[in-house]
């Protein structure tokens, strides 16, 4: 049977949990050499970004992408990581900032695979649109 | 009071100050792979299948459908302009299933699949939308066909009468007459409570522009809608085009109207399928067709229907067209809607060169509803007729091996010879029943027995116009539906009447 990319994430996800070091190590080279006879080296990168999502599912971590149009203030920052928090259950919120003039206003929050669009620039188009329909 | 200008701009201040683009939580997702009219998209983790997608390009949204749910992506297909999608371009789920504007606004107009204008007459308010994809009415919502549409084609409207509801395919290669088929039929709607729509998947946009152009001519426009999915479109759009054009039919099936849909051609929408499949890695099976290309083509036929009194007693009538590769009906997509369908019309490359057309094959065609979708009046002569037409066949095959033939035989075989004269028929002119009836009659009856063959035409045509400037018997075969023996007794003098007119007859 074939085995996803998914299934070899979670297997190595669960030789790892929990492992000392030393036993990281070699069930990494022993990881490294069932990818080997499998012939999937070529998927390692598809691997890495499977185990890291799922690492950081099973640990509670989540990252998220703040693009606003100026820096915003530590009060702003606390409150979007704790909507997120309450949001997704998450135990620590790994923030990355953006900063783009063209947004206007506001801010445009990306974790997972959803969006905040709360930007000036968007709602400015949105009425632009509502006038002109 | 009235309005004065400075209170409505005052409103439209405050409305405007007060105005709060809804912020949302939104699914969205980034395109990994674009290939020709498919994007692969990663996220999106609750895209519904079929949901519509917004690619956010530099340019403007464009639109696409998801097609394949898959555990860390989403497959879709473009629906516009792909060039502007680029890897990395963001992507919206916008929580609606496809659909198309429905409504009377769509009469009179040719569109796109999605419901967009074509013909330059301007924007199209429609104000209901239906689902392109619709499961088919159940058995309990059903009756049997037993109204007829008339095709106005002598041949197949005594031969292979197509009821109300109905799906009868026509068959045939290239260049043998389907598409007119169809087009008459069209035009012979005119004043029969029905409504029509013309899918062209993967037509030349010179012969849609000239079908249009003859049915605006004939007046059926003013019933008429035309879905032009276009050679040059991509297979995308002529994928969801059938579909479209049903959902535009089911908002008169749900008003309780008659609908006419003519898909020209399927061949070309399983190509078209094949070709997405194909591109979103699908195993190919036979033909390299997809495993669900059956199924592509019975969810959308089985769509057609005859709904009882209690659920409006509408109904969609479904014409596919099929073209052949060098007659071979034992093909793939061939076997698979003759399957599906109710019956079909197979047209013969033999016949029409040798000038019978429509070129229809009296064996090969058949209709499964039979008489039941015929009047009273037609099926006595077509009955008749159907049967004459069969020893013809057989007889005209077994006379080329002698000559010495008894009386009997001779006049089956003089009788079939001008049959098959009125059977054939000129584009574009299609024939009311009474005519029908009272050719055919004239016919079964042996009063054309004396008409030269060479002239049968020419005293058909003589026909018509003699019954119409005396048109009582048409009045009346239309009227009551059937022929009483008054009504036989005034045909008869009627076709004397005229005969004593004509110079031509054998002595």
């Amino acid at each position: 049977m074939k085995i996803s990319v998914r299934q070899y994430a979670q297997g190595l996800f669960a030789a790892t949990s929990g492992a000392s070091e030393a036993e990281v190590k070699t069930a990494l080279k022993n990881f490294v050499l069932i990818l080997d006879r499998d012939r999937v080296l070529g998927k390692a990168a598809e691997i890495i970004a499977c185990f890291r999502e799922i690492w950081e599912k099973e640990h509670g971590e989540l990252a998220a992408e703040l693009t606003s149009a100026r820096e915003l203030g530590a009060a702003a920052k606390e409150l979007i990581v704790a909507y997120l928090k309450n949001k997704t259950q998450a135990k620590k919120v790994q923030l990355t900032e953006i900063i783009d003039k063209s947004l206007i206003g506001g801010f445009i929050l990306n974790y997972e695979s959803r969006v905040i669009d709360g930007s000036l620039k968007s709602s400015l188009a949105s009425l632009k649109n509502k006038i002109s329909n | 009071m009235s309005t004065t200008k400075d209170f409505v701009i005052e409103q439209l201040k405050s409305e405007i100050a007060g105005f709060k683009a809804a912020v949302s939580e939104q699914s969205v997702g980034r395109v990994l792979k674009v290939s020709d009219g498919i994007a692969l998209v990663s996220g999106l983790a609750e895209a519904m299948m079929s949901e519509i997608l917004m690619f956010k390009t530099a340019s403007g949204d464009v639109t696409g459908v998801a097609l394949n749910l898959e555990e860390n992506q989403v497959g879709a297909i473009i629906l516009g302009d792909y060039t502007a999608i680029k890897e990395g371009t963001e992507v919206q789920a916008t929580k609606r299933i496809l659909e198309v504007p429905v409504g009377e606004a769509m009469i009179g107009r040719v569109v796109n699949p999605l419901g967009e204008p074509l013909d330059g007459q301007g924007k199209i308010t429609a104000a209901k939308f239906y689902p392109i994809e619709k499961i088919a009415p159940g058995v309990i919502t059903r009756e049997s066909v037993r109204q007829p549409v008339q095709t106005g084609i002598k041949a197949i409207d005594a031969m292979i009468p197509i009821g109300r509801g109905q799906r009868e395919l026509i068959i045939g290669d290239r260049q043998l007459g389907k598409t007119a088929i169809a087009v008459d039929t069209i035009i012979n709607q005119k004043g029969q409570n029905m409504k029509c729509i013309y899918v062209a998947i993967g037509q030349k946009e010179s012969k849609v522009a000239n079908i249009v152009a003859k049915l605006t001519e004939a007046g059926a426009m003013e019933y008429t809608t035309v879905v032009l999915a276009g050679a040059s479109t991509s297979a995308s759009l002529l994928y969801i085009a059938p579909y479209a054009g049903c959902a535009m039919a089911e908002y008169f099936l749900d008003k309780g109207e008659d609908v006419l849909i003519i898909y020209d051609d399927l061949s070309k929408h399983a190509v078209s399928y094949r070709e997405i499949s194909l591109l979103l890695r699908r195993p190919p099976g036979r033909e390299a067709y997809p495993g669900d290309v059956f199924y592509l083509h019975s969810r959308l036929l089985e769509r057609a229907c005859k709904l009882n009194k209690d659920f409006g007693g509408g109904s969609i009538t479904a014409l596919p067209i099929i073209e052949t590769q060098a007659g071979d009906l034992s093909a793939y997509i061939p076997t698979n809607v003759i399957s599906i369908t109710d019956g079909q019309i197979f047209l013969e490359p033999e016949l029409f060169y040798k000038g019978n057309r429509p070129a229809v094959n009296a064996g090969l065609s058949v209709s499964r509803v039979g008489s039941s979708a015929q009047i009273k009046a037609m099926k006595k002569v077509a009955g008749q007729m159907r049967l004459e037409a069969a020893q013809y066949r057989e007889l005209a095959a077994f006379a080329q091996f002698g000559s010495d033939l008894d009386a009997e035989t001779k006049a089956k075989l003089e009788r079939g010879r001008r049959l098959y004269e009125i059977f054939k028929q000129d584009q574009y002119q299609p024939l009311s029943v009474a005519k029908q009836v009272l050719v055919y009659y004239t016919l079964i009856n042996g009063l054309m027995n004396d008409v030269p063959v060479e002239r049968v035409r020419e005293f058909e045509e003589g026909l018509y116009k003699y019954a119409d400037r005396h048109d009582e018997v048409l009045k009346l075969i239309d009227e009551k539906k059937e022929l009483t023996p008054e009504i036989e007794d005034k045909i008869k003098i009627l076709i004397a009447d005229y005969k004593a007119t004509v110079d031509y007859l054998i002595k």
